[in-house]
């Protein structure tokens, strides 16, 4: 498969929300001239309130369960949070003009859902949290720092291996997922064999090169001067990645703390 | 507070300091000016 062949059929990015048509020269860029145009320091900012926000509610389910104790009484409020961020994020991606909007909603959504599944893996394996939070944000800032200073270099090539693995590993999950229905799965996916702690190892790794991709499309955006707008997009797309990198941190952790 | 919060919690500060501070700056020059960027208004 040519390179090119390759990208139209994987799609043009790795993360499914930075396709090179978020701010091909249209007439939103004329839109532009009156609303604004896109900055570094915008998007840095609204990626601080998606944060807070996601915070906020993160915090409501996880007081919930340990003030019950009882995962029951917050699998409700993490399947809404769940199936809404899911509804939400599609919103934004097919509307990205609405961003503004559906940007904070689908941060509130997941911190619903991140809040439930902590609290379950806090509950488990006490302290195990705090240390995916603080890898999480580590490798932003170490990612961030290295790339720009130019330390990661993303080429055409880079984007093509992220997109083909984030692509495989979708797949992957979502076959598992399917053979979940017929009470069967893909095991080493879920193990902690040596196997297992690999592919969680491997996929950690693609998440976080997915932040780099994440940082040259924001950077590239705002040289480029893309409407307002996208500020909220660009945030929203750097929080679909935190948001995946910290629960595959999260599910490399448990791994290794069932092994004791 | 034990090592575990002491160690994490440094480095979330840590991390989000770097993002907040470093991610208002463009990029440095080898990273901007290079033939081989993705051209993401291309496709």
């Amino acid at each position: 498969m040519s390179k090119h062949n390759a990208l139209t059929t994987f799609g043009r990015s790795g993360n499914p929300m930075l396709r090179g048509e978020t701010f091909k020269p249209d007439a939103t860029f004329a839109e532009a001239e009156s609303s604004g145009r896109m900055t570094l320091a915008g998007t840095v900012n609204k990626t601080g309130i998606l944060l807070v926000l996601c915070l906020v509610t993160a915090s409501f389910t996880w007081n919930i369960f340990f003030r019950t104790g009882d995962p029951a009484a917050v699998s409700g409020l993490l399947w809404i949070g769940l199936i809404g961020g899911l509804i939400l994020a599609l919103v934004t991606i097919f509307k990205r003009q609405w961003a503004g909007v559906t940007a904070p909603l689908y941060a509130l959504a997941e911190g619903l859902a991140l809040g439930g599944i902590s609290a379950m893996f806090e509950a488990q394996y006490p302290g195990i949290v705090i240390q995916a939070m603080g890898l999480t944000f580590g490798t932003l800032g170490v990612l961030l720092l290295a790339y720009k200073s130019g330390l990661i270099k993303p080429t055409e090539n880079f984007r093509l291996m992220i997109v083909a693995a984030t692509g495989g590993i979708a797949l992957l999950y979502l076959v598992s997922f399917v053979m979940g229905f017929f009470g069967s799965s893909i095991g080493f996916i879920h193990s902690n064999g040596l196997f297992g702690i690999g592919f969680s190892l491997f996929v950690v790794a693609i998440a976080a090169l997915n932040l780099v991709l994440d940082f040259d499309f924001i950077e590239e955006a705002a040289e480029q001067g893309a409407p307002k707008y996208l500020e909220w997009y660009g945030a929203f797309s750097l929080m679909v990645t935190l948001i995946w990198l910290y629960l595959e941190i999260l599910r490399l952790l448990a791994k290794l703390r069932s092994r004791n | 507070m034990g090592w575990n919060e002491i160690i994490f919690g440094g480095l979330i500060v840590i991390g989000l300091g770097a993002f907040f501070f470093f991610g208002r700056f463009r990029a440095g020059k080898a990273q901007r000016e290079r033939k081989n960027k993705i051209r993401w208004r291309k496709h």
